[in-house]
């Protein structure tokens, strides 16, 4: 099971500016989709087929539920791979996390505990469905408002071995990570030093704002300072292919462009910061 | 197969995210943001789906009924655009409620049925679905008592194509044709 790898940084495309991109084909390296929106046969779906013949596409998802107890939707995984075979998709991804309950669906990326149980239970589904869509999943790792009091793995240890195990590779979200230190459920520096760098094969950047009690990952601002700056002080993370995400109270596309533009001049500078040409 | 125990701690955070109050002894940190999140995800995806409903019952009284509506309506489907089934039911029974004279409840009830029509040929989740769907007369004929010329849906659905020959008090027939959706006549 090969995985294409995609190269440079990549925009998150959305529902608004489809016409527009599809129009005036801006300069961006690739483009990432919402799989959710284009699964059905309807007009989303023509959009981003006739957007996908003029730029490398990687399908971002929310709905595998992968860490729940529910069973799989195997017609869910046969349908994503029927879009990611459409499109060309280079990438293919999901959350470490489960978005429903007993049929109950949350719309959301709900936390699960890192122990052994779990991971066994995520190495088992994650392999299920790739070997149904013929290809390695990239998995992300969520932002988390709690932990769960019967968790006995680090995050570091817990993406460690379930890349390993799995044979999937992870998406690194800096942005959810940063979030998770400064609302004091995770210790970024430990995490850092613990990541399976051999296995990321793709980075996320997005907006956060602040909440009543903490940092929320709402996805809908520019990517903070602070997170570039985090960014350009991990030097392992040179070259691998970095997206800016922003997902509502969308600006339009001009705008939009401006922080893509941002992010290429961040990533040029971190690819050439190790060999001292900056 | 995982154990109980796992399922159980899973339930925990279902739980007390749909809970009207957080249980006591949850885990460190908020479940309020779950339930944030999940509040205003719902709301959300019925404003995004029916533009035209809201328009005309304006936003706060759109606003408490999608609250309700979320409150007792839980999500069985991964497709948050799917979400909002019986919406248009809810908003036709307030046509018996002490607001009954308040709005229009059965027009715009056929508005939210309509846009909903668009939103499920828009994602369809099986191909049947994206085949041609028929508007009765019997809705349209609600429709034109409170879009008298489709003003309101034209500039709410950007991807809605209305032919010219199209009538009111008539049937109409919805297609999905490439990055669109057409309302025509059906003529028999």
């Amino acid at each position: 099971m090969t995985l294409n790898r995609i190269n440079g940084v990549g925009l998150g495309l959305r529902a608004p500016h489809l016409h527009q991109v599809l129009r005036q084909r801006p300069k961006v390296d690739w483009f990432e989709a919402h799989s959710c929106n284009y699964l059905g046969f309807g007009p989303a779906r023509n959009l981003l087929l006739a957007i996908a013949e003029h730029y490398p596409i990687s399908l971002h998802g929310v709905s595998l539920n992968l860490g729940s107890t529910d069973p799989l939707d195997n017609q869910y995984i046969r349908t994503l791979k029927m879009l990611a075979d459409d499109s060309q998709a280079l990438m293919v991804s999901d959350h470490i996390c489960f978005t429903a309950l007993d049929g109950h669906h949350f719309h959301d990326l709900l936390p699960i505990p890192f122990h052994p149980q779990s991971l066994n239970h995520l190495v088992s589904r994650v392999q299920h469905t790739q070997d149904i869509l013929q290809r390695p999943l990239l998995l992300e790792n969520a932002t988390r408002y709690f932990q769960h009091p019967q968790q006995t793995m680090s995050g570091g240890e817990f993406l460690t071995q379930l890349c390993q195990r799995s044979g999937c590779q992870l998406l690194f979200d800096i942005s959810n990570a940063f979030i998770n230190d400064h609302n004091g459920m995770t210790l970024l520096s430990e995490l850092l030093d613990e990541l399976p760098l051999e296995h990321i094969t793709e980075l996320h950047l997005g907006g956060y704002r602040q909440g009543p009690w903490g940092l929320v990952d709402t996805h809908d601002t520019q990517v903070s300072d602070s997170v570039w700056q985090l960014y350009q002080q991990q030097f392992r993370f040179a070259g691998i292919p970095l997206l800016i995400e922003w997902d509502s109270e969308l600006p339009e596309l001009d705008e939009l462009l401006l922080q893509y533009h941002r992010a290429q001049r961040q990533f040029q500078q971190l690819c050439l910061a190790p060999t001292g040409l900056v | 197969m995982p154990s109980n125990h796992y399922h159980q701690q899973l339930t925990a955070i279902a739980q007390g995210i749909t809970s009207i109050e957080e249980q006591q002894n949850q885990p460190k940190g908020h479940l309020s943001q779950y339930q944030n999140n999940y509040a205003q995800s719902h709301q959300s995806a019925l404003f995004t789906t029916y533009p035209v409903t809201c328009q005309l019952l304006g936003f706060d009284i759109f606003a408490a009924l999608a609250k309700v509506y979320c409150q007792h309506f839980p999500p069985t489907h991964w497709d948050i655009n799917h979400y909002g089934d019986d919406f248009a039911a809810l908003i036709a029974s307030q046509s018996k409620s002490a607001k009954a004279k308040a709005f229009d409840w059965l027009a715009i009830a056929a508005v939210a049925r309509f846009e909903r029509l668009l939103s499920v040929i828009y994602y369809p989740a099986l191909a049947e679905q994206s085949a041609e769907q028929q508007v009765p007369v019997a809705m349209t004929t609600l429709i034109e008592r409170v879009d008298p010329q489709l003003q309101l849906l034209r500039s709410c659905h950007r991807y809605l194509r209305i032919d010219p020959s199209l009538t009111l008090n008539s049937n109409w027939r919805l297609i999905s044709r490439g990055f669109q959706l057409l309302l025509l006549p059906l003529t028999p």
